[in-house]
């Protein structure tokens, strides 16, 4: 990576992008675009103070500092004029989000878990077959008597749903 | 309970990426990534050449200035060496015969003076316009103790008997 090499951007991007994204997700409490704004950010840091770390649990630390430092700048450039009064509440947010830096998964899942819950009997039944039942949406439209475009289309909405089922919970928590 | 690699591929799906963000930002992040590798190399590169004109201007400065002869490092003094000359490059003289000896004699003659021919007798300007008379003469003051006789008739100024 310090040498530009695009593979090795590519292996870090499959390895870690999802994992930062879901991560800043979680520290900025559902909040996608300040996720991906501060995601760009952090990235954009990696690239200039990238070096050689001794196993992935440091690397993965150094990335969630790199993460948070970027959230809590991005945030002080929007709210300048309570700069001070900004810097006490995200340091006290880092700091929460700091304690389950290791957990942004689990926390995740758990509101996955708790959205899939809450959904209609239909829909769930529909993303319990696609993902727990693993059928294929061929099968799923056969069962169904339906389309598979149709069923793609009901996934997508649900997934949707899901999403900002999950943001919500997120953003009141 | 259901298995985690479904709960995981479900999330991994309801995140999903649905905007092109990712291969955005992989694409921002490789140039930028490439930028920070030309820069790089521009300072090393740069660096390089800053060392190699240092160098080149202390051997240049150790260096003997071009254009200045050496002097040469020898005695300060020429060494000249002479010969003598050949018998038929000498000259000689002798004495002349008596033979071919002439003798001069005095020819010139001695005129002298006598002691008392220095006295003169001072005229006037009455005096002086008497001696010129009758012929027609203007005298003309130039000056305190200066004073010109001019001759009106051209022939006069060539002379003419006094009275």
């Amino acid at each position: 990576m310090a040498e530009a090499d695009e593979s090795a951007y590519r292996t870090f991007y499959d390895a870690y992008f999802d994992r930062l994204s879901r991560y800043l997700l979680v520290v900025t409490g559902g909040d996608e675009d300040a996720g991906h704004e501060a995601l760009q950010a952090a990235l954009v840091r990696v690239v200039r103070h990238i070096k050689v770390f001794p196993n992935d649990a440091v690397f993965w630390s150094w990335l969630t500092v790199l993460a948070r430092s970027a959230l809590s700048d991005q945030t002080r450039k929007r709210r300048r004029y309570l700069a001070f009064l900004d810097r006490f509440t995200q340091h006290a947010h880092v700091e929460h989000a700091a304690q389950g830096d290791d957990q942004p998964d689990a926390k995740l899942l758990a509101l996955l878990g708790r959205s899939v819950a809450g959904l209609p009997p239909d829909e769930r039944a529909l993303v319990e077959r696609k993902y727990f039942v693993r059928q294929s949406v061929r099968e799923i439209a056969a069962e169904l008597q339906t389309s598979e475009k149709a069923i793609e289309s009901r996934l997508v909405r649900i997934r949707r749903k899901i999403k900002d089922t999950m943001l919500a919970s997120l953003k009141h928590e | 309970m259901n298995d985690p690699a479904d709960n995981e591929r479900l999330l991994t799906d309801v995140l999903a990426d649905e905007a092109g963000f990712r291969e955005a930002l992989f694409s921002e992040t490789v140039r930028l990534a490439r930028r920070r590798r030309r820069l790089r190399q521009a300072r090393r590169a740069t660096a390089a050449v800053a060392v190699l004109v240092g160098l080149a201007a202390l051997v240049w400065q150790s260096l003997p200035p071009r254009g200045v002869v050496p002097q040469p490092t020898g005695k300060p003094y020429v060494v000249v060496r002479t010969q003598p000359l050949p018998e038929t490059a000498l000259v000689t003289t002798r004495r002349l015969s008596a033979d071919r000896l002439v003798a001069s004699v005095a020819t010139a003659s001695i005129v002298a003076t006598p002691a008392n021919s220095g006295q003169f007798q001072e005229i006037g300007d009455d005096e002086l316009l008497a001696l010129a008379a009758p012929r027609p003469v203007v005298l003309v003051r130039l000056g305190p103790h200066s004073e010109e006789l001019v001759f009106v008739n051209p022939e006069d100024q060539k002379g003419f008997p006094l009275n």
